[in-house]
């Protein structure tokens, strides 16, 4: 294990406990919400790591159609499938919430509704690539899919802008609409996810690129 | 004969991860027929799919009648007439449709257009048929329509691949005497696995196994293994 | 040298003519519809009648699901019979490909829209008197997004193994933003005003739709190839 790796690894532990620390230790109980608004941080830091990580996958897209180099491929399948998973607990801790504010855990909301259909969307792209086993064409078509699917994130990201919705808008043009110590643990998630999520990328495009070399080498041998 | 139609240098192309073409260098010179031989999965078709344009190279450079065909793919495609196994006709649409809608994509201008179907369709036997909806014409009267279509805009370069394939015999004779005519005034690459009629008709051959060149020259020095 | 929209122009051309002459895929998308209008009343029709926000909502509910017979052959068909080639290979620009399918796929339902959307309204109860110009700039515009969707989930879908299982994996996903766009804005037309300004949707719509055109088209090289 490389100098580097072991640094990455060793702050992304230190923040990753200040990020617990923060959430149900430091950050105070909101004024209406109580002691629900620790689920917030849960909820906001997998939303924006997910849409990084399939605005990685658009990327990954680009690069391989432009280098066709399998590489990008396979970072750009890895970025849907913990995408998929960051949607997922996204999804997850939006209900809990909503249950909490709303005592209904799913309210048919346009940014549930948008967040649920890019969840299934970038799971078709899976099951998409799924189904072509020319191992080229899987990527080049993958990689074209990855691309024009990325409008639907958009839409998703925008929707509490254009519906008025139940959906609490954090951020707009006059800045956080936030306590300074909720703020603070905020950051602190961000960092901490998007750490989390950039090493998680990295052991699953290890594995990936293993499977594949070992595929080539049995295809070799036949 | 010292310009080259297709030039093509250490060219390497995979499919995932099984090698097609295996760091080829080739050269097709300009005018004459070209023949392309090898058995199957010798990377034939490959080659002719990169030369068409239809495929990207992994590695190595190309260059079609001048150009390079992943750079300047319409450049590239101007010059190209293809024949292949399988005929590229709509079955719904009336030979002389189909052959309108081809002049439309190649831009040929309507006089041109007329009378190269004057006389193409005089050469190939074909002009009586050329009101009835493809569906309707025998599968040899579908292959003459497909080969005057890919003569429609009077290619530079014609590919053809493994054309005679299923050929009835007077279509072979017919388009093989058509071939002989132009020699010398258009590039025509012929893949084949069928060795005794390659030898019989090409000028010059390279032949490949597994996705490398193993022998190329002028017909005199094929030696007929694969 | 052909322009790139003359040549898309002539590709729609062409498909419409097939279309016409085979005749039995647009009508056997309005016998769907019909089914579907027929499916939707058991489950909704209370006391003789459907809300009127239901009732328009479905309109484009059932062109989505129509949708799914229209462009799912869009490429298919041609991949299959092996014309697709024919195209790959002429001296036109990718997109021009791209674009010619969209235009057809628009005509092809436009053509069973003008029949659909008034039996609809009259079966459903709900009427776009409201506001005829929004309405027919809504159709157009929402039927174009639908098709430039559908004609790329068609060609995305030629190289998987499973093409009629997959087709609605990769068109419905992708058209879905389309479709809540479009149902929103109908609501409004049929019920008056809402929240949301309608002209606000209604550019979301076409800003989508732009999106959607340009990111296929500029891609679209690249499905070309095989």
């Amino acid at each position: 294990m490389s100098n580097t790796r072991l640094i990455f690894l060793a702050v992304a532990a230190v923040i990753s406990l200040l990020y617990v620390y923060m959430t149900w230790i430091f950050s105070p109980p909101d004024a209406i919400l109580g002691e629900n608004v620790r689920i917030f941080f849960q909820h906001i830091a997998p939303a924006l790591v997910a849409y990084g990580l399939f605005g990685g996958t658009l990327l990954c897209g680009v690069m391989y159609l432009w280098k066709g180099d399998l590489k990008y491929d396979i970072i750009g399948a890895v970025s849907i499938k913990l995408g998929l998973l960051f949607t997922t607990i996204t999804l997850l801790s939006g209900m809990l919430w909503a249950n909490a504010a709303w005592h209904s855990p799913w309210n048919w909301d346009p940014r549930e509704t948008t967040t649920l259909i890019l969840w299934i969307a970038y799971a078709c792209i899976l099951a998409y690539r799924a189904s072509v086993t020319d191992r080229e064409a899987r990527a080049q078509f993958g990689s074209i899919f990855g691309i024009v699917a990325f409008p639907m994130v958009l839409l998703s990201y925008l929707s509490i802008r254009i519906w008025n919705t139940l959906h609490p808008i954090v951020i707009d043009e006059s800045g956080f609409h936030m306590g300074i110590e909720h703020m603070m643990t905020l950051f602190v998630a961000m960092i901490a996810v998007t750490m989390i999520a950039l090493i998680m990328v990295e052991l699953a495009y290890k594995v990936d690129s293993a499977y594949e070399k070992l595929m080539r080498i049995r295809m070799s041998r036949s | 004969m010292s310009a080259k139609a297709v030039v093509v240098r250490n060219l390497t192309r995979r499919y995932g991860y099984r090698v097609a073409l295996k760091d080829i260098s080739l050269d097709f010179s300009e005018n004459g027929i070209q023949g392309l031989f090898g058995a199957n999965g010798a990377g034939k078709t490959t080659l002719m799919r990169i030369i068409s344009t239809l495929l990207r190279p992994h590695s190595g450079t190309i260059s079609v009648m001048g150009f390079d065909p992943q750079e300047e793919p319409e450049e590239v495609k101007k010059y190209l007439g293809l024949v292949g196994d399988k005929t590229l006709l709509y079955d719904e649409l009336s030979g002389i449709e189909n052959l309108r809608f081809y002049s439309k994509l190649y831009g040929l201008h309507r006089d041109f257009f007329e009378t190269q179907v004057e006389e193409l369709s005089q050469r190939f036997a074909i002009k009586t048929w050329l009101e009835e909806p493809v569906k309707n014409l025998s599968t040899g009267l579908k292959k003459r329509l497909d080969i005057v279509r890919s003569l429609i805009h009077n290619p530079m370069l014609l590919l053809l691949d493994e054309p005679f394939s299923g050929l009835d015999k007077d279509t072979t004779e017919d388009f093989w005497d058509y071939l002989n005519e132009h020699r010398n005034t258009r590039t025509t690459i012929v893949t084949t696995h069928n060795l005794a009629l390659g030898a019989n008709l090409c000028d010059e051959f390279v032949t490949l196994r597994k996705g490398v060149v193993i022998n190329q020259g002028p017909i005199s020095q094929f030696d007929q293994t694969l | 040298m052909t322009s790139g929209l003359g040549a898309a122009l002539a590709i729609a051309k062409k498909d419409i003519i097939i279309q016409l002459r085979k005749k039995f895929e647009a009508f056997s998308m309005f016998l769907f519809a019909l089914i579907a209008v027929l499916a939707y009343s058991f489950a909704l029709v209370s006391q003789g009648s459907i809300p009127a926000d239901v009732g328009s909502a479905m309109l484009w509910v059932i062109i989505f699901f129509m949708g799914m017979f229209g462009f799912a052959p869009i490429f298919l068909s041609e991949s299959e019979t092996g014309t697709l080639r024919g195209l790959a290979t002429a001296p036109i620009p990718a997109w021009a490909v791209y674009v010619g399918k969209v235009i057809y796929g628009f005509v092809l339902m436009g053509i069973v829209e003008v029949f659909l959307v008034p039996i609809i309204s009259i079966l459903f109860g709900f009427s776009f008197l409201n506001d005829i110009p929004l309405t027919v700039a809504v159709l157009v515009v929402g039927t174009l997004d639908l098709s430039a969707v559908g004609s790329m989930a068609s060609a995305l879908v030629m190289p998987s193994e499973a093409k009629a299982t997959v087709f609605p994996l990769v068109y419905f996903p992708t058209a879905t933003s389309g479709l809540i766009l479009l149902i929103e804005i109908t609501k409004i037309i049929v019920l008056g005003p809402g929240v949301v300004p309608i002209m606000l949707l209604f550019e979301i719509l076409l800003a989508h739709l732009i999106a959607m055109l340009t990111l296929s088209a500029s891609v679209f090289h690249f499905a070309l190839s095989p």
